[in-house]
């Protein structure tokens, strides 16, 4: 599980089916791993990561939120001095709430000698969870941005975890992740909440990329995102504080901008893979992971494999929502032994979403699915499938996919396929809906 | 000449508890009510003086009635009367103390006989059972293929049905003795046979009815919206409240049946109106409405991919018009993480 890294004090820990979380890291959610692994080994920081720490410091500041007029922050993260003029590179995640309900949350800086002041987002970056903050009052010597950094090398991450000060933890740059739609450096090295939107650096001071997630489930495994992305953003920004009342349409047209690079990257036609003579939808593009689980000994009357297939694109879009992701999935029943009646009752129990429900959408996020449902005279086989639709109520124009198949054509076989594709344009939606059922086929 | 007077002593339900006939000679009679020994009826009730009222018929068989000095007078279409004297009794009805009394005459106009076009007891004991027998075997036959079918490993299928046997027989229990104790208040007699029979066979319809139309639907390719089902259930409902009333009370047919309808229309359109409440606002609902069935009973093939997509484009205005209703009724969400 891949978690952004910004500390809330408000939300508790959220998991959902896009893998991506926001974690408080003083309340660990149930079953994290976090909670149950031993504390890394203790990191010497040696007197290269002195010197480092030591050019750097004036640059880094802490970012923190505060819900209303409170004095106690709500969240809080980490930035670092990017361009002249007080310009500062942080993470998406970490200013998405101010940014989203700017009058229920105001945005401050800490720096590191304690003085503190107002900040302004400048330009954001949902697809790279970039922003640019400007601190109102503070502009020490920006840190050079280094795109050219190379795998093996030692590398460097500072920032505030958990809030316990100012923090750098040393490790190796282990490259570009390979197989993954969101460009990532891999940092084999400690990164915790609160460090987010600090800088990764390189031997010699330079930012190699911006702290952006962990991956919790193992030990030492976090990533930056590349340092050219910041560049980017810093040349496309205007300089001006973001205009309040275009933030929807520019997050709704980013969101709309990575699906449509995520859908154009897929392999077309759409591969399939064989399995009890379904011709089902397999491992559409490099980055996908996909697994299959079975029962290599099974005693049930029916036997049920399990496939399933994502992107792991999905987009910390706001607390409350994760947007951009593609995953789909097919369980394949079978049975010797069991009648067609009782087959056909299972299959219903089995494909039947429980009380009509699936995902875990929120109702302030996402309007209702429209569907439609039929029976559907597929490539040599009928199957019924309902295509739904659903709108986002805060970004106009972005919809959810969702579309759930049962094969109808077998007595004693049969497959339920779920597909799920959020954060689309409703043409990119339904054309896609429509790929997806034309590579389901029956080849036995 | 004689004259008779008939005092019928009234209990719940306006049943007559106990009849006293008085004869006397001549065109006029009267007779006396009270507590003791002295009054020519007799009653028990605490309420009532030694010798409370007189009742007396004239010769043109007018019937009147006398307070013979009682503390709590006399009870006359529905107002309580003190001291009165030679008062007509009109439907010959009153009532001293806690007693409700009628008086009835020789000139009394008695209602023609009513034609009985009903079953004789004992031939609708024969009907009764004969229901009741139809009742249980297709609720047991239904009850046995409901386990059956969702049960794959057959191991499990002797425990399944006992469970189930024994709740039915539970809910059995309960609702006959419910509707016998009705019954029995109402009639005097519980019609057990009767209640029996009416649950079993509305068991039965509510086991085989869905079931029909499920495989139907299947067969057809048919997707029936929920709502349907609700209306199916509330059909059946409806029908064995009114049977039940029917046989249960001395209510018109009108009234029983109009009754047998609303307690279901309202209480299952209150469960719809809750449930399409929160399915409107909810943002993972799907209205999933596939029925399954074995192929080979399947009568109608799919419809063309390419005509299913074709049509897909109207999703996308639904989809809006969705969106536009839950940002006019539902501005601010509660947290729903947990919404049903």
């Amino acid at each position: 599980m891949v978690v952004a890294l910004c500390a809330s004090v408000s939300s508790a820990a959220t998991t959902d089916d896009t893998q991506r979380a926001r974690v408080s890291p003083e309340a660990p959610a149930p079953g994290d791993a976090t909670a149950r692994q031993p504390v890394p080994p203790v990191t010497v920081a040696s007197s290269a990561a002195r010197q480092v720490l030591d050019r750097v410091r004036p640059a880094i500041i802490q970012i923190k939120g505060f819900f209303g007029t409170n004095t106690s922050e709500a969240f809080h993260g980490t930035g670092f001095a990017a361009a002249r003029g007080g310009i500062f590179v942080t993470n998406w995640h970490v200013v998405s709430d101010a940014v989203l309900y700017p009058e229920k949350y105001r945005l401050e800086y800490k720096t590191s000698v304690g003085t503190t002041g107002r900040l302004n987002v400048h330009a954001i970056d949902v697809r790279h969870d970039l922003a640019i903050v400007e601190a109102v009052g503070f502009a020490p010597a920006p840190l050079e941005l280094w795109p050219e950094a190379k795998k093996g090398e030692h590398a460097y991450s500072i920032g505030f975890p958990l809030d316990v000060g100012l923090t750098i933890t040393e490790g190796v740059n282990n490259g570009r992740v390979e197989d993954s739609f969101e460009p990532r450096i891999h940092y084999s090295g400690a990164l915790n909440a609160g460090m987010s939107g600090g800088p990764g650096l390189d031997a010699t001071g330079r930012v190699i990329g911006v702290n952006v997630a962990v991956n919790f489930q193992s030990q030492l495994v976090a990533f930056f995102v590349p340092a050219e992305y910041a560049i980017a953003l810093l040349s496309s920004s205007t300089g001006k504080p973001l205009d309040a009342k275009r933030v929807n349409e520019e997050i709704a047209d980013q969101l709309r901008a990575h699906s449509e690079a995520l859908l154009a990257a897929l392999d077309t036609p759409l591969p399939s893979q064989n399995d009890q003579g379904y011709e089902l939808p397999a491992k559409p593009a490099g980055f996908f992971v996909c697994g299959a689980a079975g029962d290599p000994a099974p005693d049930q009357p029916i036997q049920i494999e399990r496939f399933y297939c994502d992107a792991n694109a999905t987009l910390y879009v706001a607390s409350d929502i994760r947007s951009g992701g593609l995953w789909f999935r097919h369980s394949i029943l079978h049975s010797t032994t069991l009648d067609a009646w009782r087959f056909a009752h299972r299959l219903q129990a089995i494909s039947t979403l429980s009380s009509g429900k699936i995902g875990s959408g929120r109702n302030r996020q996402l309007a209702p699915y429209a569907c439609k449902q039929n029976d559907l005279a597929l490539d040599g086989l009928q199957v019924s499938a309902i295509v739904c639709l659903r709108a986002y109520r805060r970004f106009e124009g972005l919809y959810d996919l969702n579309v759930h198949i049962v094969s109808k054509n077998e007595a004693r076989r049969a497959f339920v396929s779920t597909l799920s594709l959020t954060g689309v344009s409703s043409e990119a939606a339904l054309a896609f809906a429509k790929t997806y059922l034309a590579a389901i086929g029956w080849k036995p | 000449m004689e004259t008779i007077i008939v005092i019928d002593v009234l209990g719940a339900h306006d049943r007559v508890q106990s009849r006293h006939r008085i004869e006397r000679a001549g065109d006029a009679a009267s007779c006396t009510i009270g507590r003791g020994t002295a009054a020519d009826v007799v009653l028990d009730d605490p309420h009532i003086a030694a010798v409370h009222v007189r009742v007396a018929v004239d010769a043109t068989g007018r019937v009147t009635i006398t307070d013979l000095g009682s503390v709590n007078g006399i009870e006359l279409g529905g107002r309580r009367l003190h001291g009165v004297l030679d008062t007509p009794l009109n439907d010959g009805l009153f009532r001293i103390g806690r007693t409700k009394l009628r008086v009835r005459t020789a000139a009394e106009t008695i209602p023609a006989e009513v034609s009985d076009q009903e079953l004789s007891p004992s031939e609708a004991r024969v009907r009764d059972l004969r229901w009741l027998a139809v009742g249980l075997v297709v609720t047991i036959a239904g009850e046995i293929y409901s386990i059956w079918a969702a049960t794959i490993q057959t191991r499990e299928l002797p425990t399944k049905m006992l469970t189930t046997l024994f709740a039915l027989a539970a809910v059995f229990g309960v609702w006959i003795a419910f509707w016998a104790l009705i019954s029995r208040v109402a009639f005097g007699e519980s019609r057990w046979l009767r209640h029996a029979a009416i649950f079993f066979c509305v068991v039965a319809a509510i086991d085989v009815v869905p079931l029909v139309l499920d495989t139907a639907s299947g067969a057809l390719g048919i997707y029936p919206p929920s709502t349907a089902e609700m209306l199916v259930a509330g059909v059946l409902i409806a029908t064995a409240l009114a049977i039940h009333l029917l046989n249960a009370s001395t209510m018109r047919p009108r009234i029983a049946v109009a009754i047998g309808v609303l307690i279901p229309a309202i209480a299952l359109g209150l469960v719809q109106w809750r449930s399409a409440y929160s399915q409107n606002r909810s943002a993972n609902y799907i209205p999933d409405r596939n029925k399954i069935v074995p192929p080979a009973l399947m009568l109608r093939g799919g419809e063309p991919l390419q005509k299913f997509v074709a049509g897909l484009g109207e999703l996308k205005e639904q989809a809006d018009a969705k969106r536009a209703f839950v940002e006019a009724e539902d501005p601010s969400p509660d947290d729903d993480a947990s919404d049903d």
